[in-house]
């Protein structure tokens, strides 16, 4: 059985073994777990690196504290997005035995989905050309 | 590489945090506090290497209003909470109406010399006292500890600590002697195999519920 959503396949062992995962009900994504995903997209990572990825990917204007990043991976954990990784990839390193999290399959589906949505509606205020001049005054003389 | 009063700052910094960490659930507690206080030491170590010690200031405020709307959102289960103990405490009376009615039926079967109601609400004539204050204060117990359980009522543990207290104090309070000790022996267990029942039907209906993922982080 396969369940076509944009060009991904979701398999009949998802279906069975964790339910039905719905990319679409996901989204939108609120930016605290899409920039954790898109963190976590180039590979594991643990909880201060994904806070420090985060913060560089937005140019400091997304701080994660402590609190929002691990409320946010413990409801992903629940929602499947993410797992958490078994091996420490730098054991010799990383004396504080820190745990490390990567994306999942479906976490990584829900990333693509939510990336095109914020391009479509990226495209659609370039097509209006809202970059490069003030916004939101109504009545605004042109 | 810092001074010895950089240190000292932020070791001070990481035990004031320890203890702000306490107020999250213990659930959330047990499975992440170990990381957030990695998280918060090495942020506050980098942000004192780079920035200097003055620059603890705003990273203490980031983090208090961090802290802040995370307690708050970890326990947004106030409402659940606030059920649970309207729950607990028409539990509790159901209880102890249902082990007063067990008493009174014991003491019809089994009563001495006295009927059931004069031995309820009258005198004992060995103890003294009437089995309506036994009831009474097993009550008392019950709901201050139904009431303590709920309160952290998404704990496992607690939970089950708190039955296991509630059946001590319960079995202390209900046997004053063992002058009837098939009734008060039977009512311990009766009040304690309801208690059980009723806190398994109300674990096994809260815990199922999954965490809204788009409640995160907003």
């Amino acid at each position: 059985m396969t369940n076509r959503t944009g060009s991904l396949t979701i398999s009949a062992t998802d279906v069975v073994m964790n339910g039905p995962k719905n990319v679409e009900a996901m989204l939108p994504l609120t930016p605290a777990v899409f920039h954790i995903l898109l963190a976590l997209s180039d590979g594991e990572r643990h909880g201060y690196a994904i806070m420090r990825d985060v913060a560089a990917h937005t140019n400091g204007s997304l701080q994660l504290g402590p609190g929002t990043l691990y409320g946010c991976l413990k409801r992903m954990l629940a929602a499947r997005l993410i797992e958490e990784a078994d091996e420490r990839p730098d054991r010799e390193l990383d004396n504080e035995r820190r745990r490390y999290y990567r994306i999942t399959d479906f976490g990584a589906r829900t990333l693509r989905a939510e990336a095109e949505r914020l391009a479509v509606a990226v495209s659609a205020a370039q097509a209006k050309r809202l970059f490069g001049r003030k916004v939101g005054l109504v009545g605004v003389k042109r | 590489m810092l001074s010895p009063f950089e240190q000292r700052l932020l070791r001070c910094m990481c035990k004031i945090y320890g203890v702000m960490l306490l107020v999250y659930p213990c659930s959330f507690r047990r499975g992440y506090s170990r990381e957030m206080m990695l998280v918060f030491r090495n942020g506050a170590r980098d942000v004192v290497q780079n920035s200097g010690s003055w620059a603890l200031l705003p990273f203490s405020l980031h983090i208090l209003c961090d802290w802040l709307m995370t307690v708050l959102f970890e326990r947004d289960d106030m409402e659940i909470m606030r059920k649970a103990l309207v729950a607990a405490v028409r539990d509790t009376c159901c209880i102890t109406v249902a082990v007063s009615c067990f008493v009174v039926v014991a003491y019809m079967l089994f009563g001495r010399d006295d009927n059931a109601l004069k031995l309820l609400f009258l005198r004992f004539a060995f103890e003294q006292m009437p089995v309506s204050v036994f009831v009474a204060q097993g009550t008392v117990t019950l709901l201050a500890v139904s009431g303590a359980v709920s309160a952290v009522g998404v704990d496992m543990v607690a939970v089950l600590g708190g039955l296991g207290l509630m059946w001590l104090s319960g079995s202390m309070v209900m046997r004053p002697v063992s002058y009837y000790a098939f009734d008060v022996g039977a009512v311990g267990v009766l009040q304690s195999a309801l208690t059980v029942a009723l806190f398994s039907w109300r674990l096994l209906k809260r815990y199922p519920s999954q965490p809204s993922l788009n409640a995160v982080g907003k």
